[in-house]
């Protein structure tokens, strides 16, 4: 479990496969560090976004106040935030412009696509899927409690019960 | 007619309402309803006068105003009447609650009109009298059992409701009137039937006199013309052929035939100013419509609510709020409204935008509390949970259990609104329809809050909005944040302004299809 939830970040140096060199056969290379830190940068800010997109598009596209459909919806929503979190590394990492590190793959020189392998990411899009199952309620509750004092905040005012007191869709 | 921006009909006013008869007494339940919506005057005093006290409008009205202060009290025990039920209902009559003109004579075994005056000892020196008697009276009218009113013919009526100057009620009325010098008198009765025609004239004349040597001290004065307004309410229905001509008793009955010949023979006195008022509000409708049953009176005498009763409160409300007439005028002052087309709408009704907007308001109240505080009526066992994490609710500091505990103003507020629900109802299904809901018979589980007022529609996709309870309560969340006041109190203004904001924002003026902005 550390390892997964540490997973969120590159740590090490990351092996990727070279292309068939003539004579050559098992060299091993590796993507260049500032492209992988690179990629995973831009996880994190897609991550991000759509975390923040979710919680706001949850509360400010409701019309009523609160209500079980809202709590419903409200568990909906923080589904498809893990759901989200869980395939926006796969998306990022796999169409992410890596670069091999220099000197590797036997000083291969020139340009080929370098990519992660799905087993590479797996961590990865369970580590994220994991924080965006803390991050929506958490986002949630800091926007209920800190804007949602006041009428203008809309939806985060009139449903400001939900995620506390009001999180279990099964109460009524 | 003209009414103050607040929505209040007439909030400082002490308002005597005399219902008169069967229509007066019919006029009642708007005039409630009406006070519970937070339209009425800071007191309302009833005097209800029908010598038939079975008849199913007495009963119908006198339940309705049990249950009025049944509500008030109890809504005063949590310490909030200054919203909905503001208006303080007394009964001026008493513990009879209904006056009876022949209330003095039940002692006698026999109610028939002949020996209610004693005609019987009408010889010797009286012969001459009950010769007079006999030619005024034919034999079928002498012999009317006056338990079940005056039944069209309000000769009998005049002879006996002169002892409303006797009654310690009306020396009273007077006594209040004089120390209230604020204080308005509105009186409703038909003039083409028999009690509110025998009624309208002598209150009118005894409010204006006053009394003399009353209880054995000094003469009570009377009321300032300008100060007693009435409804005159000419023939608005009619009766279907009975299956006997004449009543039970032998008696005659009510004939629809005479109706436009009484209101004719009767209007002459209100016209030349003989009847002591300062005010008259002239009703009646050019399609009478025919009511269900021909009923003498009694229980069986049970007809659908009608527009022109509620237009009769409207005109007491009206009158309560301008505080009466202008002195300096003529009296007396005659006020009429039209409404076309046949059936009568929001536009209809005789108000400024802030009393529509407090009544829109109050059907949006009274559908909410039906809908989810005491659905249909009944408890609701998961309101706890329907209610918890609500922002109203938190910022109103409502504890868990407070609405348990003010159960029987809940209570009370679903029963009285459940009347008030049924009686929109019958005014919509009413011929001719006075349509300011479109419900069809639904209860108000059945029925949506966008859907509750008639002709107001929000244009585009706003309009085709399905809305429910909750919609409402976004409303109310941003009344409760704006309010100081809190715990039950701050509910009931919250229930009041909160409704009120929804049917601001989603029955807006220019929403009308009329566009009646």
């Amino acid at each position: 479990m550390q390892s997964i939830i540490y997973a969120w970040k590159v740590t090490g140096t990351i092996s990727t496969t070279c292309p068939a060199l003539p004579g050559k056969t098992g060299v091993i290379g590796y993507i260049a560090t500032e492209s992988v830190e690179a990629a995973y940068r831009l996880n994190a800010l897609a991550w991000a976004a759509a975390v923040l997109a979710l919680v706001l598009a949850c509360y400010l596209t409701a019309t009523a106040s609160l209500d079980r459909g809202f709590v419903v919806k409200w568990w909906m929503y923080w589904g498809a935030a893990i759901v989200l979190g869980f395939l926006i590394p796969l998306v990022v990492l796999s169409f992410a412009p890596l670069k091999l590190l220099s000197g590797s793959c036997g000083g291969l020189k020139g340009s080929f696509p370098v990519h992660m392998s799905f087993t590479q990411i797996f961590p990865s899009m369970v580590a994220w899927a994991l924080w965006a199952l803390a991050a929506f309620p958490l986002l949630s509750w800091l926007f209920t409690r800190l804007a949602g004092w006041h009428p203008a905040s809309r939806g985060f005012f009139h449903y400001r019960g939900c995620p506390w007191p009001r999180w279990n869709p099964f109460a009524s | 007619m003209s009414q103050p921006n607040d929505g209040s009909a007439a909030a400082g006013q002490t308002l005597t309402f005399l219902a008169l008869g069967g229509s007066g007494m019919r006029a009642v339940e708007p005039l409630l309803h009406l006070c519970a919506l937070g339209l009425g005057p800071r007191q309302l005093r009833l005097v209800l006068i029908d010598p038939d006290q079975g008849n199913a409008a007495v009963q119908r009205a006198t339940g309705l105003i049990d249950l009025y202060v049944r509500t008030r009290r109890a809504l005063a025990e949590g310490g909030a009447v200054t919203g909905y039920f503001a208006t303080e209902v007394v009964d001026a009559v008493g513990g009879d609650r209904v006056w009876s003109p022949i209330a003095d004579d039940e002692h006698l075994p026999d109610a028939r009109f002949a020996t209610r005056v004693d005609r019987t000892l009408m010889r010797g020196g009286s012969e001459a009298l009950g010769n007079l008697f006999d030619l005024l009276y034919a034999e079928r009218v002498r012999r009317m059992d006056l338990g079940m009113g005056f039944r069209g013919v309000p000769s009998i009526g005049t002879v006996f409701m002169n002892r409303l100057r006797e009654q310690g009620f009306f020396a009273q009325l007077l006594s209040h009137a004089q120390a209230n010098a604020g204080g308005v008198f509105f009186a409703v009765g038909s003039i083409f039937g028999g009690t509110g025609s025998a009624a309208f004239p002598v209150v009118g004349r005894a409010l204006a006199d006053g009394v003399r040597g009353a209880g054995g001290g000094g003469d009570i004065p009377g009321v300032p013309a300008h100060r007693i307004g009435g409804a005159v309410l000419l023939p608005y229905f009619t009766l279907p052929a009975p299956a006997t001509p004449d009543a039970p008793d032998g008696g005659p009955r009510p004939e629809t035939t005479l109706f436009a010949q009484n209101a004719a023979a009767a209007m002459p006195t209100y016209t030349q100013g003989q009847a002591g008022y300062g005010a008259l509000y002239v009703l009646g409708d050019a399609l009478p419509r025919e009511q269900a049953t021909n009923e003498v009176g009694g229980e069986r005498q049970q007809n659908r609510a009608h527009y022109v009763e509620l237009f009769s409160a409207l005109a007491a409300l009206d009158f309560a709020a301008r505080g009466g007439e202008d002195p300096a005028m003529p009296a007396p002052q005659f006020r009429a409204t039209a409404v076309a087309g046949k059936e009568i709408g929001w536009e209809s009704l005789p108000l400024d935008e802030g009393a529509r907007r407090r009544l829109m308001g109050g059907i949006v109240a009274a559908h909410t509390v039906l809908t989810l505080f005491r659905p249909d009526g009944h408890a609701n066992p998961a309101l706890h949970d329907e209610l918890r994490g609500v922002t109203w609710l938190r910022l109103l500091k409502l504890g868990d259990h407070t609405f348990q505990e003010r159960a029987a103003a809940l209570d009370g507020l679903a029963h009285f609104f459940g009347r008030t629900w049924s009686w929109l109802s019958e005014l919509e299904r009413s011929d001719p329809g006075c349509v300011l809901t479109r419900w069809e018979g639904k209860p108000p589980s059945a029925v949506r809050p966008d859907e509750l007022i008639a002709g107001y529609h929000l244009p585009g996709r706003a309009g085709e909005r399905a809305d429910h309870v909750y919609h409402v309560f976004r409303h109310w969340n941003e009344t409760a944040f704006r309010r100081t006041e809190t715990g039950f109190p701050g509910f009931l203004r919250t229930l009041r302004d909160g409704s009120e904001a929804y049917a601001r924002a989603r029955f807006p003026v220019s929403s009308h299809a009329n566009g009646a902005a």
